[in-house]
């Protein structure tokens, strides 16, 4: 029942997809065939030439969303638990999580060189933010009521952090963490084709495309998007299994 | 000597207004009267009389503006306070087991595993708790959480055991049972117990005495010994003598309403 409603739509999409190519309603130039993308994402699978631009762009997008959450998550406590840590870092947070990262490649370039610590970079620039963030109302929203149960049992500042007020906070810091990772794999992809790279899904994207390599493109736009929606999946699974009893 | 001491105890919030000004408002106007060790009282009045702000005082939640309070020779932070809130889902902890939170206070209080865990099994025990011991919250009803709250109040063997409307969310059939377990646990412990009502039959029920307050800024208008006999049972709920009392009561509320 379940599966059938959350397979309905991707398969009319598919089957929509099949159609405008069958009746060329769009230039296959901008979208080929579903089979002709398939078809080419397969025998890439098959032949392995994708694993390793797959791997390296995994490989990006794991090292800077744990950065980010290295970065992320002191910080965003530390700002939802000090007003005036929040008051003074406020503006820079909101200011800064307003700005596209990839507007900021010349200075990621600058300061990074061509390399993988310039996409790791911009990774955790743009994903510590959302963590961050989320930290902080998840600490910010924590039950007035708990925090004076704790107090009637006099518990201490350290107890009173460790064991009431982030745990409280625990079901917002995954929906930031969520947010984040979805979004270090769409920027390593993104910096992969603007700032350039040897391996890398990204890559595949922007030589293919130059080339008109149209259903090589689409291919690895495909296996992206499969592979963000596992990767989303993968944290869903933490996530119930560590607040299960969130909004309950 | 009481258990409680309460001398002219006054509380002035400032209350942030639309405009930058801040106003005062009183919510406890010189209150004076002492409790006795293992004493039930109850406090009823009308609502946002200032009787949670009452109870707050004396749990060390917040300073009295003036006056003074002593609890068991000590000052409110040194004493040791249980307390159960209304709210007992915004109060307990909702990713601790029933064991959890019951050891919360012990823990915190630095009282090594084998030996909260002891007590807590001890204390699950008093309230029936004890095959839900492995349950989250989520998975209880109302007043189980509620008993919950209580067991994880008591554990830690507090000098004063204090109440805010703990069962207004439950229906009433349940707040009976509730009123049963509690005097079975008061009475076991020997606690002095702080009960706020803003029902005049709970109020009644469960007292030695029920202190009534007049509407805000609160002050005492009056006391009603409740000579119902113990252990209560609910068909006293019935009886003329209780309705005497329920009256006398309720006279105290509607004076101070004027």
């Amino acid at each position: 029942m379940k599966i059938l409603y959350s397979a309905l739509i991707p398969v009319l999409i598919i089957v929509g997809w099949y159609f405008a190519s069958f009746f060329s309603i769009i230039n296959p130039l901008f979208l080929p065939s579903p089979d002709a993308v398939f078809i080419r994402l397969g025998e890439m699978l098959l032949s392995g030439e994708i694993i390793p631009d797959a791997l390296a762009t995994l490989g990006r997008m794991f090292v800077g969303f744990a950065i980010s959450i290295l970065v992320g998550l002191p910080i965003g406590l530390v700002m939802g638990y000090y007003r005036r840590v929040y008051y003074s870092l406020e503006f820079v947070v909101d200011f800064f999580r307003s700005i596209p990262a990839t507007a900021l490649f010349p200075l990621f370039l600058l300061f990074f060189g061509i390399g993988d610590e310039a996409k790791v970079a911009v990774v955790v620039f743009a994903c510590s933010l959302i963590i961050i963030v989320n930290t902080m109302y998840g600490v910010r929203h924590s039950q007035e009521g708990r925090i004076l149960a704790a107090r009637t049992m006099r518990a201490g500042k350290m107890d009173m952090f460790m064991k009431v007020i982030f745990p409280g906070a625990l079901p917002e810091i995954f929906t930031g963490l969520r947010i984040a990772a979805s979004f270090s794999l769409v920027l390593v992809v993104v910096t992969e084709m603007f700032i350039g790279t040897s391996m890398g899904l990204g890559r595949i994207i922007i030589d293919a495309q130059l080339v008109y390599r149209i259903p090589e493109m689409y291919a690895a736009i495909v296996l992206a998007g499969v592979i963000g929606y596992l990767i989303n999946l993968g944290v869903q699974q933490v996530e119930r299994r560590v607040v299960h009893w969130a909004g309950k | 000597m009481p258990m409680i001491q309460i001398e002219k105890l006054s509380k002035v919030f400032l209350q942030e207004k639309e405009k930058k000004e801040k106003a005062p408002v009183k919510v406890l106007n010189n209150v004076s009267m002492n409790i006795e060790k293992g004493e039930f009282v109850t406090f009823f009045g009308p609502n946002g009389c200032g009787k949670s702000t009452f109870l707050h005082l004396i749990s060390g939640l917040h300073q009295p503006t003036a006056g003074k309070i002593g609890v068991n020779n000590k000052t409110v932070e040194e004493a040791k306070v249980g307390f159960v809130f209304q709210d007992y889902s915004g109060s307990i902890f909702p990713w601790r087991t029933v064991s959890g939170n019951v050891e919360f206070g012990l823990e915190v209080q630095g009282v090594p595993k084998e030996k909260r865990r002891k007590m807590a099994r001890e204390f699950m025990g008093k309230l029936n708790l004890t095959e839900h011991s492995n349950k989250y919250p989520y998975q209880l009803s109302g007043g189980l959480k509620q008993l919950t709250a209580i067991a994880r109040a008591l554990v830690y063997d507090p000098d004063i055991f204090v109440l805010d409307e703990p069962f207004s969310a439950l229906d009433y059939q349940t707040t009976r049972r509730m009123w049963l377990e509690l005097l079975r646990v008061w009475k076991d412990l020997e606690k002095t117990t702080l009960f706020v009502s803003h029902f005049v039959d709970e109020a009644v029920f469960l007292a030695d005495r029920v202190v009534v307050f007049s509407k805000s800024p609160a002050r005492i208008m009056g006391e009603v010994l409740v000579d119902l006999g113990r252990p209560r049972k609910l068909e006293m709920l019935q009886s003329r003598k209780f309705f005497a009392l329920r009256n006398r009561v309720l006279k105290l509320f509607e004076e101070g309403l004027k």
